[in-house]
């Protein structure tokens, strides 16, 4: 039990140092009034996999992994997800935090519900947040191969959509 | 290998495709994530890039204040959940309002960085270092990964499928340790890890074994004869410890280990290939 004890006042400093920037995070997919609650699911998450955490690994990398992959996760509910378009009428990265190509998010917005997690968050990270392959293989926890393979795939499916030019292509 | 290169690859990571900070660079430079030379990059590129230092004032500006959930609820012994203490609302509210108060980037930030003498700064986040006003949750056992040659082999190393590779454990106190390997294809691993979607091969390599204290290292050789993947694929091999027996899941379930309180785990993720000769 101590080491369960000792894992709550971990994540208790986690939540300390790390809500506020989780919360930002989370408002990439959710409504204002429904992110905190969002947050709390990240933390019960995080502290459920504490153990898994690595010493010499980015705690902010390991809770931006986890945040991004919880919300896509959520979003794929199709209860929910059909909820939120209903709701909202529109689907994620309302608010992208670099000034990604609008073709892009437009892209992404139209193609997601149509595409695994892997896909949704490498295009997400590669296209909206502008990173490289290095810096997305990193943090989704696969090699730069796969990354470029994945990339690939979204810029054929663009293709195929006979899409407006962007940076997907 | 020039100097440009050692610079260009140092500071691959932090600059998004056109030529910006990224977000994750700018929550890790607030997060005191990054090494001396790469502060030094991000503070420098601040100071001529108007565009990224509104980012990182208007990152600060909108943190909020989060009460933390009154109770979080944490998985303990098998099938069934258990209701643990409140989390820190004090501690929140003070780092919530410290965010909102800090300034922009100042030299003395490099210069703690610096005295870490590591080429990045260590996360308080640790299972194994003390640091004032946290907790300590040390692992009851060593577990590495090895190459026949004896080089470790560290978390996330690219490693071939027809690699032979030793595993050494050593409990700190007599227990009962199992070992595990549990795989993931390219396919499965685009499978939901959360919703239960995700499809793991596993080999059990060590099964439930007690051991004494201080003993080993017990030394287990992993070798995946024939199994030669087509891609990428992701190997975890998960090391289990618990003060009293335990029965491993069936199927185990690497995510989210059905373990007691009294058990400690520790994962080494290989990104395996097979297609491509081992360097």
């Amino acid at each position: 039990m101590a080491s369960r004890r000792a894992q709550s006042t971990d994540v208790g400093k986690l939540y300390a140092d790390h809500a506020a920037r989780v919360f930002r995070w989370v408002l990439r997919f959710y409504p204002r009034a429904e992110a905190e609650e969002v947050v709390h699911e990240v933390f019960v998450k995080a502290l459920e996999r504490i153990d898994s955490f690595r010493a010499d690994a980015s705690v902010t990398t390991w809770l931006y992994r986890m945040t991004t992959n919880h919300c896509l996760n959520r979003l794929r509910n199709e209860h929910r997800r059909a909820e939120l378009w209903r709701e909202h009428a529109q689907a994620p990265w309302t608010t992208p935090a670099a000034p990604a190509d609008q073709d892009t998010v437009t892209f992404l917005r139209q193609f997601w519900r149509q595409l695994d997690d892997e896909h949704v968050a490498i295009g997400l990270h590669y296209f909206v947040d502008g990173m490289s392959h290095a810096e997305v293989a990193r943090v989704v926890g696969c090699s730069p191969r796969t990354v470029g393979n994945r990339i690939a795939k979204l810029r054929d499916l663009a293709l195929a959509a006979d899409h407006p030019t962007g940076a997907i292509q | 290998m020039t100097m440009h290169d050692n610079v260009t690859s140092l500071h691959a990571g932090l600059f998004s495709r056109d030529g910006h900070l990224t977000m994750l660079t700018l929550d890790r430079f607030e997060v005191g994530e990054l090494s001396t030379p790469q502060c030094e990059a991000v503070i420098e590129h601040i100071e001529s890039c108007s565009l990224c230092a509104d980012r990182l004032a208007t990152m600060r500006a909108d943190a909020v204040t989060l009460e933390p959930p009154t109770h979080v609820r944490v998985r303990s012994a098998p099938g069934r959940a258990q209701w643990v203490g409140a989390l820190a609302i004090g501690a929140t509210v003070a780092a919530a309002a410290a965010l909102l108060v800090m300034a922009l980037p100042q030299p003395q930030q490099v210069e703690r960085a610096a005295e870490a003498e590591g080429v990045l700064t260590a996360s308080p986040y640790t299972t194994t270092d003390e640091f004032e006003g946290a907790a300590v949750v040390a692992p009851a056992f060593d577990f590495s990964v090895e190459r026949s040659s004896g080089a470790a082999v560290e978390h996330g190393a690219r490693v071939s499928w027809d690699t032979a590779l030793t595993l050494h454990v050593s409990p700190h106190e007599a227990g009962y340790v199992a070992v595990v390997s549990a795989s993931q294809s390219p396919d499965d691993m685009a499978a939901d890890t959360d919703g239960g979607g995700a499809r793991f091969e596993t080999q059990v390599l060590m099964p439930v074994t007690q051991l004494e204290a201080r003993s080993g290292p017990h030394a287990l050789t992993l070798a995946h004869d024939g199994h030669i993947g087509l891609d990428v694929a992701e190997e975890r091999l998960v090391a289990v410890f618990c003060q009293d027996a335990f029965n491993l899941d069936d199927p185990f379930d690497p995510e989210l280990p059905e373990l007691g309180p009294d058990c400690t785990s520790v994962e080494v993720t290989l990104n395996r290939f097979g297609d491509v000769a081992d360097s």
